[in-house]
């Protein structure tokens, strides 16, 4: 090797030592680069996050009204309590005490229809009618059973029953006609009810046990003999009181 | 020989052939650049973005909020169109003097549910509606027009609507169709509400219609007190005396082991539908069927009447009839 290789190669080494350093360099600079871009994307995810989670729960909080409280969660994202006026499904403490009592009577009703089928007063479809009128009677109490669960007393009002027992142990016309008035009392009981039970499961069954009581009213005052229109569609009951249980 | 050079200076590298290392940085720090600089850039949109000619703006829609205001002018509308398929009735349906005196009093009675319905919808914060709901008389009323009166064949139509061959008969089933319809609404709306005060409200009018549509049903065919699948329920050991009639709809939450029941029945070719004074053991929501018209080869023309729905409430955007 002779000065001027020597030479060369010491250049060489110095030049590739220059660039080792600034490869270094580029790659902090890169690095560095790379965190600052990220810094505000990495932000945002952040925030995101934060948002996403208060959404969620005011979401939660309207999931159990109906389809009035999906229109208020959705125009009130940012403005999370005011989701709380939705009504809730499942039957409150105070609708549980309603529910009750309406079950109460729809026993009561079908024990009183059993009494009039004992004794076969009715017959070809006045007998059909009034045996589906008592089974349907039985279907609500089971119903409201199912919705209430271990809280429902699956028990007629006896003294209800012994007050209106004997009505409904007369001929065909009379027991019909006991048997509208029972119903138009229930119709007016439960639209009463609607009118209180907070939770809307509860309303939603006993609504679509009125509507039908309702028409058994019709069918019995049809039965009863009642011709005139006004007076089939008379509405003339009056709500039964639950302290009277 | 190598293929880079490392005895080239960094900020030289314009300078240099082309090497696959320099590509990798160049390219890095580009990238490392762009995210930095979208990363910074201002989010806020091109408020009027180039475009080549004239455009109309695109319409924006109003904001259709469910609020209980809107049920109750909903409900109202629906009592309008009630009132209209009676006066549609009393047009068509060649009615007795008997028959006229029922419509007219369940006019009265819609009326009555209109007024107290309008004033719910005050107390409720919304305005009154004072017509009837326009997508349930184009829907259901025009096609049940056209099947009473006839008319000739439109567009894909193969052949004419023939004229009914019994406008009385079919002008009381639209009668109690509409009776039906009603008291189905009503119950329908009852978990819309938010507050029970309204629900109790609305289902005093659903009772009444619903006496409205027996009474109606006892006039059709007096036999007819019970739906024929109720009694199946209820376990009747004697032998049935009413006519059991197909039914093509299901729904009835209580009924499952008999698939349920329905609140009318659909006929088949060459039998007249049947009305039920009691048609259900609960309340249903199902769309009413109503079978008017001349008899075809499959029957009569059936036509499904739905409660109102997210395409056919009352907004408050809403203002005019």
């Amino acid at each position: 090797m002779d000065n001027n290789e020597a030479a060369q190669l010491g250049a060489a080494e110095q030049r590739a030592d220059d660039h080792t350093v600034a490869s270094r360099r580029l790659l902090v600079a890169g690095a560095a680069g790379a965190a600052a871009s990220l810094l505000p994307f990495l932000g945002g995810r952040a925030s995101a996050a934060s948002a996403s989670a208060s959404t969620d729960s005011t979401t939660d909080s309207s999931a159990t009204g109906g389809s009035t409280a999906g229109s208020t969660a959705g125009s009130t994202a940012d403005t999370a309590a005011t989701t709380t006026t939705a009504p809730p499904k499942r039957p409150t403490d105070d609708d549980i005490s309603l529910l009750t009592f309406a079950q109460t009577l729809e026993l009561t009703a079908r024990d009183l229809y059993d009494v009039a089928l004992d004794n076969s007063v009715f017959s070809g479809p006045t007998l059909e009618a009034i045996k589906t009128i008592s089974e349907s009677h039985e279907a609500y109490a089971q119903a409201i059973s199912g919705l209430i669960g271990r809280d429902a007393p699956n028990a007629p009002k006896t003294d209800l029953f012994d007050e209106l027992s004997e009505s409904f142990s007369g001929s065909a016309a009379d027991v019909a006609a006991a048997a509208r008035t029972l119903e138009n009392n229930l119709v007016a009981t439960h639209v009463d009810i609607v009118g209180q039970l907070v939770g809307v499961d509860g309303s939603a069954l006993v609504a679509a046990m009125v509507v039908i009581e309702a028409r058994q009213a019709t069918v019995l005052a049809h039965i009863a003999g009642v011709d005139g229109l006004d007076e089939q569609l008379a509405t003339d009951g009056e709500a039964i009181p639950s302290s009277a249980a | 020989m190598q293929n880079d050079d490392t005895t080239s200076d960094l900020w030289g590298l314009g300078e240099q052939s082309a090497s696959r290392r320099g590509i990798l940085r160049i390219g890095g720090l580009t990238v490392a650049i762009a995210a930095l600089a979208a990363a910074c850039a201002s989010e806020d949109g091109d408020a009027n973005p180039a475009r080549v000619g004239e455009l109309t703006p695109a319409p924006t829609l109003p904001e259709g909020v469910l609020t209980d205001g809107v049920l109750f002018r909903t409900a109202t509308s629906m009592h309008y169109s009630v009132i209209d398929a009676h006066e549609l009735a009393k047009k068509l349906g060649k009615l007795t003097a008997a028959q006229t005196a029922i419509v007219d009093d369940y006019i009265k009675a819609n009326q009555d549910a209109i007024e107290d319905l309008q004033s719910w919808s005050e107390k409720a914060g919304s305005k009154p509606w004072t017509c009837a709901n326009p997508r349930f008389d184009r829907v259901i009323l025009k096609p049940i027009s056209d099947r009473i009166t006839g008319r000739p064949k439109e567009g894909t139509e193969e052949t004419d609507v023939l004229p009914s061959d019994d406008p009385n008969r079919d002008a009381m089933a639209v009668v109690h169709a509409c009776e039906t319809l009603a008291a189905a609404m009503h119950q329908s709306l009852v978990p819309q509400f938010s507050k029970p005060e309204y629900r109790g409200v609305v289902i005093g009018h659903g009772t009444e219609a619903a006496r409205r549509a027996t009474a109606l049903a006892l006039v059709i065919n007096a036999d007819n007190l019970v739906n024929p699948t109720n009694l199946a329920n209820a376990n009747l050991d004697l032998p049935t005396t009413t006519t059991e009639a197909a039914t093509t709809t299901t729904q009835n939450i209580a009924q499952s082991e008999k698939g349920g029941t329905t609140t009318t029945a659909a006929p088949t070719a060459g039998q007249i539908q049947q009305y039920y004074a009691v048609p259900s053991q609960f309340g249903t929501l199902s769309a009413v069927q109503l079978a008017i018209g001349a008899f075809g080869a499959s029957g009569q023309f059936i036509i499904n009447i739905e409660t109102p729905s997210l395409n056919s409430f009352i907004y408050d955007y809403q203002t005019e009839c």
